[in-house]
């Protein structure tokens, strides 16, 4: 009986890995807290990081799994590295000139909630999070990233919805109260 | 929980699209890294899949800015997020439903907000007794609608947005400048969505212009308002703490 070939994996180009992960560094990155002016510089990193290690990548995890892992110790790093210079001193930015008002006050509001409840969250959940709500990931590529059982990463994604749900219910009802509603 | 429900879905696909990179984003951190000698130059694929995406973000942009310009939006506050979900957000319908409530309509006021030894700016707006703390998070829109162009309201709500938009930008070239559009949009939108931001933007306006004592005292009411407000910690780790 012949032996079925072995498949050869041809390694993703940086140039690839770049244009597909991208979007996802740079909001993981702010989502993680690193400043708006700063982002440049942390994403930069980020993908410094990863042109060094692409050869190394054996594709045992997706890319976007290796990434965000990099992604995560990389940005833990850079904010390490910042919080020893002078703090504070920026807010969010408002969002483009070019987005219609009422697109800015959701955008605004819907990042005021989402802060809060990550703030809200601990460091596994806010994690798993990020991962699996923000960007997708499955709980199975959580946890090959986290190097915990799947299990663990769905019980955390669970708990992480409940505070997410809770913040969401504080939101609505911040709002009926505004409206005079109750 | 399985899963989120699609009215908690919603607000977390506008976070996505609020933090999402833009073009420019893209391209400024595509030359840090030409330059770095980690990227070449675009080329085959990835430099059509650029070009396009250029194209269309330049395409996006005009329609947004003809958007802004010329069919100015308004905000609806009450409706449900289920409707929000379904309803497609079409450029140019006229709706003018009953419950169509501004948040500046709606919104509560509560006490002075003077007293902040600001007046060595404050001087160039009249002072009035609104506070910008007083703002709950809220909803957000739950249902965006295209209005006249002449609508007051839609027309507040964009010089609303602007004006603070105007503030923040000129922090970093004139922060007495910046203080005075914040004042000015105080006065202008006492009851604006945007206060919270606007009361963190004026504590670190202060804190740039070493009024250390009138960012503490503006500070210090923020944090007793704003509980769970994200833009605490820019407040917290501003001036006030150094």
């Amino acid at each position: 009986m012949a032996q079925p070939a072995p498949t050869l994996t041809v390694p993703p180009s940086f140039e690839e890995v770049y244009e597909s992960c991208f979007d996802m560094v740079w909001r993981l990155a702010a989502h993680r807290g690193v400043p708006a002016s700063h982002l440049d510089d942390a994403v930069q990193e980020v993908f410094m990081v990863v042109h060094r290690r692409l050869p190394d990548f054996e594709g045992r995890s997706s890319v976007r799994t290796w990434v965000a892992a990099i992604t995560r110790w990389t940005v833990r790093d850079f904010l390490a590295k910042r919080a020893h210079r002078p703090s504070g001193d920026e807010l969010p930015p408002l969002a483009s000139e070019a987005l219609d008002p009422s697109e800015v006050l959701v955008r605004t509001e819907s990042l005021r909630l989402l802060d809060e409840a990550l703030a809200r969250m601990n460091e596994e959940q806010r994690e798993v999070f990020l991962l699996c709500e923000l960007e997708g990931l499955t709980s199975r590529e959580v946890a090959e990233e986290l190097g915990d059982n799947a299990n663990t990463i769905r019980t955390r994604l669970r708990a992480a919805r409940t505070v997410f749900t809770a913040a969401v219910a504080r939101a609505r009802a911040s709002r009926r109260w505004r409206l005079g509603d109750g | 929980m399985d899963e989120l429900g699609p009215g908690d879905r919603v607000w977390i696909d506008e976070a996505i699209a609020a933090r999402s990179p833009s073009a420019a984003d893209r391209a400024r951190v595509r030359e840090k890294l030409i330059a770095a000698g980690v990227l070449g130059a675009m080329t085959g694929a990835a430099a059509g899949t650029a070009q396009a995406s250029a194209a269309l973000s330049a395409t996006k942009v005009v329609s947004m800015l003809a958007v802004v310009g010329v069919v100015t939006g308004a905000v609806v506050w009450g409706a449900s997020e289920t409707s929000r979900v379904a309803a497609p957000r079409t450029v140019g319908v006229e709706q003018t439903a009953p419950d169509a409530v501004a948040t500046e309509a709606t919104a509560t006021e509560a006490t002075d907000d003077t007293g902040t030894g600001e007046t060595a700016v404050e001087a160039t707006v009249a002072p009035d007794r609104s506070d910008d703390t007083a703002e709950p998070a809220g909803e957000p829109a739950v249902r965006t609608r295209r209005a006249r162009p002449s609508s007051p309201r839609a027309i507040s709500l964009a010089d609303d947005v602007a004006l603070l938009h105007r503030a923040q930008a000129e922090r970093a070239r004139d922060p007495a400048r910046a203080l005075a559009l914040a004042l000015e949009h105080r006065q202008r939108f006492p009851r604006s969505p945007l206060a919270e931001e606007r009361t963190a933007l004026r504590v670190l306006l202060l804190c740039d212009l070493g009024r250390q004592a009138a960012a503490e005292r503006l500070a210090g009411r923020f944090l007793a308002r704003a509980e769970d407000s994200p833009l605490r910690r820019s407040v917290e780790e501003s001036c006030i703490r150094r």
